[in-house]
């Protein structure tokens, strides 16, 4: 069997205030009556995707903040190497829409100068509660330049959609959106024609064999995922 | 870049989960008589390792995720590890693992990451102060675990055999 190779490799980071459904995006289930409480108790790094397009495949990595968010103390390292962000409200909480412009001021701040950045306006399933119009998002998304979508995460209903299509829409705004010619296309070939495993030890965080990328800690090298 | 356009056939393969089968009836260890040995195979490199023959699957009805490809993990027997901590949440797609320093049975991932095909990673925990910090890994899709473990900046990765699915 061969080995499985892969084309691409995207660090995707989750940002916004906490309880807007950050975590939620990232499941299938959303809610279900089962949640495992050891996952509540400790939290959750990251996880890894793998998806197909075009014959080509991709890997995504996907951080969530682990509530840091509640002190505001993401830190340039998590920014290291996103490519992708998805800033995410609460459509029923105007607050978390308020909170937008700070933290589309750190990634401005942190983040590398071209990342590419979505405004989600998450739990549009909630009609009775909404307090934020969709086009007052779509009114923040075009004045700070990203794309805007509303999303539910609801369970049974779009379960097969709500977040996979978020990750997978930046994934592609991070590949297809992105020029052929451009530097973050060619990085990300480069590396992966240099060395599967380097790329893949490198993407997100520690630079070294490292299976766990580490958030808090300065990062030794600066050859961090593919676009960095 | 803004106005650069998604190509639509790659938007519309990239909304499926990652697995497109029969996600209802997913096999377990326990479903094959002869266990360890029904799932697996030489391995195509080192012909005196085993591998498994089918893709690890998230065990829960209804997700089966495709966690790692036919062929990628060595089977090695070891020690347990204690990975449930809360005894009585465990789900029941979750058969419970030896107590430690029994062994147990598990699919060895190595060298990084990024040999699976979807899989989550929890925070760092310590167990106790002697010991290093673990990771569990869980379904990327739904959860559902621990499944396996691995060292904070470790690069081997365990699946627990008894707590995947085969197909």
């Amino acid at each position: 069997m061969p080995p499985p190779h892969y084309d691409f490799l995207i660090k995707l980071l989750l940002i916004g205030d906490s309880g807007v459904g950050k975590s939620c995006l990232l499941l299938r289930f959303c809610d279900d009556a089962w949640t495992p409480s050891f996952i509540t108790t400790i939290g959750i790094d990251f996880k890894i995707r793998t998806i197909e397009l075009d014959g080509k495949r991709i890997k995504l990595q996907i951080w969530d903040t682990a509530g840091q968010e509640r002190f505001r103390t993401i830190t340039t390292a998590y920014y290291r190497g996103a490519m992708g962000i998805l800033l995410v409200y609460d459509v029923t909480d105007e607050r978390s829409y308020n909170s937008i412009r700070t933290w589309h001021a750190n990634i401005e701040q942190h983040a590398s100068e071209g990342v590419n950045k979505i405004l989600i306006g998450n739990k549009s399933d909630w009609t009775d509660k909404r307090a934020v119009p969709e086009i007052q998002g779509r009114a923040l998304a075009d004045e700070l330049g990203m794309k805007f979508m509303e999303t539910s995460a609801k369970a049974n209903e779009g379960v097969e959609e709500a977040f996979f299509t978020l990750a997978r829409f930046v994934a592609l705004y991070c590949i297809c959106g992105v020029n052929s010619n451009s530097r973050l296309y060619r990085d990300c070939k480069t590396r992966l024609i240099d060395s599967q495993a380097d790329s893949a030890a490198s993407v997100g965080g520690a630079s070294n064999a490292d299976g766990s990328v580490k958030v808090n800690q300065p990062a030794t090298s600066a050859s961090i995922g593919c676009c960095s | 870049m803004s106005n650069q356009s998604i190509h639509p056939s790659a938007l519309a393969a990239l909304q499926r989960p990652s697995n497109t089968g029969d996600r209802s009836t997913i096999r377990k260890l326990s479903d094959f008589d002869q266990g360890v040995l029904a799932v697996s195979t030489s391995h195509d490199k080192n012909l005196g390792e085993l591998t498994h023959r089918f893709d690890l699957l998230c065990p829960r009805n209804g997700c089966g995720s495709v966690i790692l490809k036919a062929g990628i993990g060595r089977w090695v027997e070891r020690d347990s590890v204690e990975l449930d901590t809360v005894k009585e949440s465990l789900h029941p797609d979750l058969p419970a693992l030896p107590a430690p320093p029994a062994t147990a049975h598990w699919w060895l991932v190595t060298p990084n990451m990024m040999e699976f095909e979807n899989i989550g990673f929890t925070r760092p925990v310590q167990k106790d102060v002697a010991a290093k910090k673990l990771k569990f890994l869980i379904c990327a899709e739904c959860d559902l675990g621990p499944l396996g473990w691995c060292e904070e900046g470790g690069n081997e990765f365990w699946l627990a055999c008894s707590r995947v699915g085969y197909r």
